[in-house]
């Protein structure tokens, strides 16, 4: 065999270095959704180039065109996202220099970075998910750039079912010291390191303009999940999960009051138990509240979705850092924005009844004013129907008396006469989704005198039957209004009351919820009352089956991410205090930590001695050794230097004699290791003459 | 022949390499990630990497267990040139193993040949290895290190054998004199030393005879391997003189002796060599160059 310097040898070969490119290739498509399409095809390019080299050998750019291309990617990445900090900031650019380094790498060296920067885009991408998907992503990735780096440092770089033997066995090994760590190791508060870069992905919008609540209705990404733990039970198609409050109107543009003037108005979490009840009231109001754990899929922004009238909140996980407060309008809001997950346990009064609120001068001023370039055509329509009415009820009443009257339509899909303004919606098209209805509802209510705002959020959603779980999805999002209905006694307090004008226009849009749009226009026109169970009897049972499947992996979803967003340090020391209950103690992670460890360490080592010891001896070996102990027994056998025949020589029993025998003919005869018939004769042969020996007694 | 005897260490150390230092770098920066963003996937991925670390400390280590050098020979070579060492490494455990490697202390590697060779339990490997040459003269190799990275190039372990093997540098092979005028050659040409010497006595044979001269009836009859010594003729062929090259520093001399010496095998021509404290040959072959080699390495300074 001809001898090779490891120096060519670090010279890799094409299977490897594909290898290599695909375990990059599978980190950096880990990151379509993250980051800019531009960084995406840039480095499509690289991976191509590099593939190119390998199979058609094209040339390599030049290293100072990578350094110049890794500077400019570099400078815009900043540029675009304001900073060079950050994990939505950085995770571009590595996407980038990952892809480039593919283009100057043939050493081990490279390949040992390419490694590293693996497990980087890894983590990367569990910043953006912690769903189920991206656990198995995970462990199938870790899986395979393990084996990269297995392969790196192989004497055969080829890949087999064999050669893969021993690296299986390892990341079997190291499967329970991988769990236990994460089990006991202790967790620690760092997020005070976090920096929040502006993210770039869409996520739910506090601004409404027409189309903007219809596109994210058209997908099906789950938006949260809401397990109930208390209080009565209410159907799904009555709980408006609030997200915003809008207030500033151009027609069918609203905006929410800036972030400066909501802070500037907000009180602690703990404000929302008091207000100005007494302790025995606020007793009976909990009681009657409805109590619900939200887990919320990874999404951007301040928002909190609560139901209305919210009386107590708690914060879990991640969330507690992210400063929660209570807004003007009893919503909850972030003070830093999030881009993952949250969970948050709240309970709500969705009776009318308890504390009135009160209505400040500015908040009046703001809920009342109209837009300023309303036509007169609009001025006139709401001065017609303001006529004889002076309560917030008769005027939401004769607004949908007014929608029915004219025809108004419900779609999604408005097509080209989609409106842009209030007085195209109002008296030429009169089609529009839910962000046209409360628009125009809260603008007409405004001139009929009666402050008014537009909230956005989501309605509706689905039982999971598996986990019993309310799953809300982006297409459940909605928009509807909240008018003032002022006491009679003090016209500054009062309530702020929901009016969905699209309960009259499209009934089943919130019976149904987002489903309402698997309906075909004929059926939504329609609007048949059991519109629902239609549409259950249409479906078949192929895709009955697919929604078990669906709602089976939905709970693994929740369970999973509810899991991991809970197994904060109350959590661990939770289930710590709950394993090691049947020893009464109560252990602190730190010392289990060090215990496990050392445990663990024990054990691989004795799993090595173990997997290490030397080889066992021959059965021929061990029968004859035998032999000999028995002949020593006797005197006949007197050490090392007595070989067979020397023993024979000393020996007249026969049986011990053909026992000998038996051991020159398997030990120096021609007896190959293929004769085990004959083999296993001649080690029976031995071992009788051991036993004829033992039977032998004792010279004297 | 006796090899040198060797006195391996049973102690085994281990420290990260470049890349496991990256590695647990990366480790501690994800745990810390985990931390900022209270995020358990990424604690999940950061703890695998830190079990993968013990796992790999544990294995790299096993991969030098019951691995042994059986074998250490003492080595020649030139100085200024490559000194290529080889050594016999046992495994004595049930499992393969890969990856090894050695180094000798005070020796600057260039290069390691099949490194990744995998060595398969309860048999023996050679392992090759080439070194930068140090100057001329006789160096103790008393410390070989056999080292791994295996399974993962995040550990190195390593092993020490105390041996008592030599590497004889000779000198390097370089002058420009020319031997045709700078050696005196009676009657101009090269005279083949012939069959027809004096026999003078029989001498125990040593390491680098002639073959030739081995008296094989004297074998053969149970004598053990004697080597015939013959009565030198006189100008029997290329005599290199160190006293004719007495212009030239000592260890330019040297220097230029061994490039004849090289000269005359490539040649095929027998030689003789005349040093301040003996006379070599006349003789011919690789054995006797080296022989030859060898008292020049040896040879101290002051003799002239």
């Amino acid at each position: 065999m001809a001898l090779q310097a490891r120096a060519d040898m670090e010279l890799w070969d094409r299977p490897f270095q594909t290898l290599l490119l695909a375990v990059l290739a599978v980190n950096i498509a880990s990151h379509v959704f993250y980051v800019p399409w531009w960084i995406l095809v840039l480095s499509v390019i690289s991976l191509g180039w590099k593939l190119g080299h390998l199979y058609q050998g094209w040339v390599l750019p030049p290293k100072r065109w990578l350094y110049l291309s890794a500077a400019v990617v570099g400078s815009v990445v900043i540029w675009e996202y304001k900073t060079a900090f950050g994990h939505e900031a950085a995770t571009p650019t590595l996407v980038f220099l990952a892809s480039i380094k593919l283009l100057e790498t043939n050493r081990d060296r490279d390949a040992m970075f390419v490694i590293i920067t693996s497990y980087f885009l890894l983590m990367a991408h569990l910043l953006h998910s912690q769903s189920l998907t991206s656990t198995f992503f995970m462990a199938f990735d870790v899986a395979i750039i393990t084996i990269l780096m297995y392969q790196l440092h192989r004497a055969d770089r080829r890949v087999s079912s064999s050669s893969l033997r021993p690296v299986v066995q390892l990341l079997v090994l190291t499967i329970p010291i991988w769990l236990l760590l994460f089990v006991v190791f202790p967790r620690f508060n760092l997020t005070m390191l976090r920096t929040n870069a502006p993210v770039q992905t869409v996520g739910f919008s506090e601004e409404l303009a027409p189309g903007s609540v219809a596109s994210l209705a058209q997908t099906n990404e789950t938006a949260f999940r809401v397990k109930f733990l208390s209080g009565p039970k209410r159907n799904p198609e009555l709980l408006y999960w609030r997200g915003a409050t809008l207030y500033h109107s151009d027609g069918l543009h609203w905006k929410a009051r800036t972030e400066e003037e909501v802070q500037k108005q907000s009180s602690e979490l703990s404000s929302l138990m008091l207000g100005k009840s007494s302790e025995k009231e606020v007793q009976a109001r909990s009681e009657k509240a409805l109590t619900y754990q939200v887990i919320a899929e990874p999404s951007t922004g301040r928002a909190v979705f609560t139901l209305p009238r919210v009386v107590k909140f708690e914060p879990a996980g991640a969330m507690l850092y992210q400063r929660p407060f209570v807004t003007k309008e009893l919503m909850i809001r972030l003070s830093t924005p999030r881009s993952d997950h949250m969970t948050y346990t709240a309970s709500s009064v969705l009776e009318d009844e308890g504390d009135l609120e009160t209505i400040d001068a500015q908040t009046y001023r703001l809920a009342t004013s109209l837009p300023k370039n309303l036509s007169p055509k609009t001025i006139n329509l709401f001065e017609q129907l303001a006529k004889q009415i002076s309560s917030p009820q008769t005027a939401v009443r004769k607004l949908d008396e007014w929608f029915h009257a004219e025809g108004f339509r419900y779609t999604l899909e408005p097509g080209e006469s989609q409106s842009k303004d209030l007085d195209d919606f109002l008296f030429k098209s009169k089609k529009g989704f839910c962000e046209h209805f409360a628009s125009a509802s809260a603008v007409l209510l405004r001139g009929m005198g009666h402050p008014a705002r537009v909230v956005v959020g989501y309605q509706g959603g689905r039982i999971n039957q598996f986990s019993n779980a309310l799953v809300v999805q982006s297409r459940d999002a909605h928009a509807w209004v909240e008018v003032w209905y002022p006491s009679r006694e003090n016209p500054r307090e009062g309530r702020w009351l929901t009016y969905d004008p699209t309960a009259l226009i499209a009934p089943l849009r919130l019976r149904m919820g987002g489903d309402y749009f698997d309906l075909t226009e004929e059926q939504q026109l329609s609007g048949i009352p059991d519109g629902g169970e239609m549409l259950k009897l249409q479906q078949s049972l192929a895709i009955r089956a697919f929604q078990r499947v669906d709602q089976l992996w939905d709970y693994a979803q929740m369970s999973w991410t509810q899991f991991l967003l809970n197994y904060d340090r109350s959590g661990q020391q939770n289930l710590l205090n709950e394993l090691l209950k049947v020893f009464g103690v109560k252990p602190s992670p730190a010392i289990l930590t060090v215990l496990l460890g050392l445990l663990l360490m024990i054990m691989l080592r004795l799993i090595f001695i173990w997997n290490n010891r030397a080889p066992r001896e021959s059965r021929v070996k061990r029968e004859w050794l035998a032999l000999e102990k028995e002949l020593s027994k006797k005197g006949i056998y007197q050490g090392p230097k007595d070989g067979p025949l020397t023993l024979r020589s000393r020996v007249t029993h026969p049986v011990v004699l053909q026992g000998i025998d038996a051991f020159i003919e398997i030990q120096y005869g021609k007896l190959s290791d293929e004769d085990r018939p004959q083999q296993e004769a001649q080690i029976k042969k031995i071992r009788a003459a051991r036993v004829a020996l033992r039977r032998q007694p004792l010279p004297t | 022949m006796s090899w040198p005897k060797l006195k391996p260490s049973k102690k085994i150390y281990i420290i990260p390499t470049k890349f496991g230092a990256a590695f647990a770098a990366g480790t501690v920066f994800m745990l810390l990630i985990g931390a900022a963003y209270q995020n358990n996937l990424v604690n999940l991925l950061g703890f695998f990497m830190l079990a993968i670390m013990f796992t790999a400390m544990f294995a790299t280590n096993n991969n030098l267990k019951g691995v042994e050098i059986s074998q250490i020979e003492s080595v020649h070579g030139f100085a200024g040139e490559t000194l290529p060492i080889s050594i016999v490494v046992r495994n004595r455990g049930r499992r393969s193993k890969s990856n090894l490697e050695f180094t000798v202390r005070g020796l600057k590697k260039s290069a390691q040949y099949d490194a990744r060779m995998i060595i398969q339990p309860a048999s023996d490997t050679r392992l090759l290895a080439t070194f930068h040459a140090p100057e001329r003269g006789r160096h103790p190799l008393s410390t070989f290190v056999l080292s791994t990275t295996a399974p993962f190039g995040l550990f190195y372990s390593w092993q020490i054998v105390a041996t008592e093997a030599v590497a004889t540098v000779y000198p390097r092979r370089i002058g420009d004199r020319q031997w045709s005028t700078d050696i005196g050659i009676v009657n101009g040409e090269f005279k083949r030393a012939s069959g027809a010497e004096d026999y003078k006595e029989h001498r125990n044979y040593q390491v680098g005879d002639n073959l030739r001269r081995v008296d094989w009836q004297a074998y053969a009859r149970g004598r053990g391997l004697m080597t015939k010594e013959f009565d030198e003729p006189s100008n029997s062929g290329l005599h290199f003189d160190f006293h004719r090259l007495g212009d030239l520093p000592f260890e330019k001399r040297l220097e230029q002796l061994s490039k004849w010496v090289d000269l005359a095998i490539h040649k095929g021509q027998p030689f003789s060599v005349s040093l301040p404290d003996k006379k070599l040959g006349p003789d011919q072959g690789l054995v006797f160059a080296h022989k030859a080699w060898a008292e020049l390495a040896n040879l101290k300074r002051g003799l002239d």
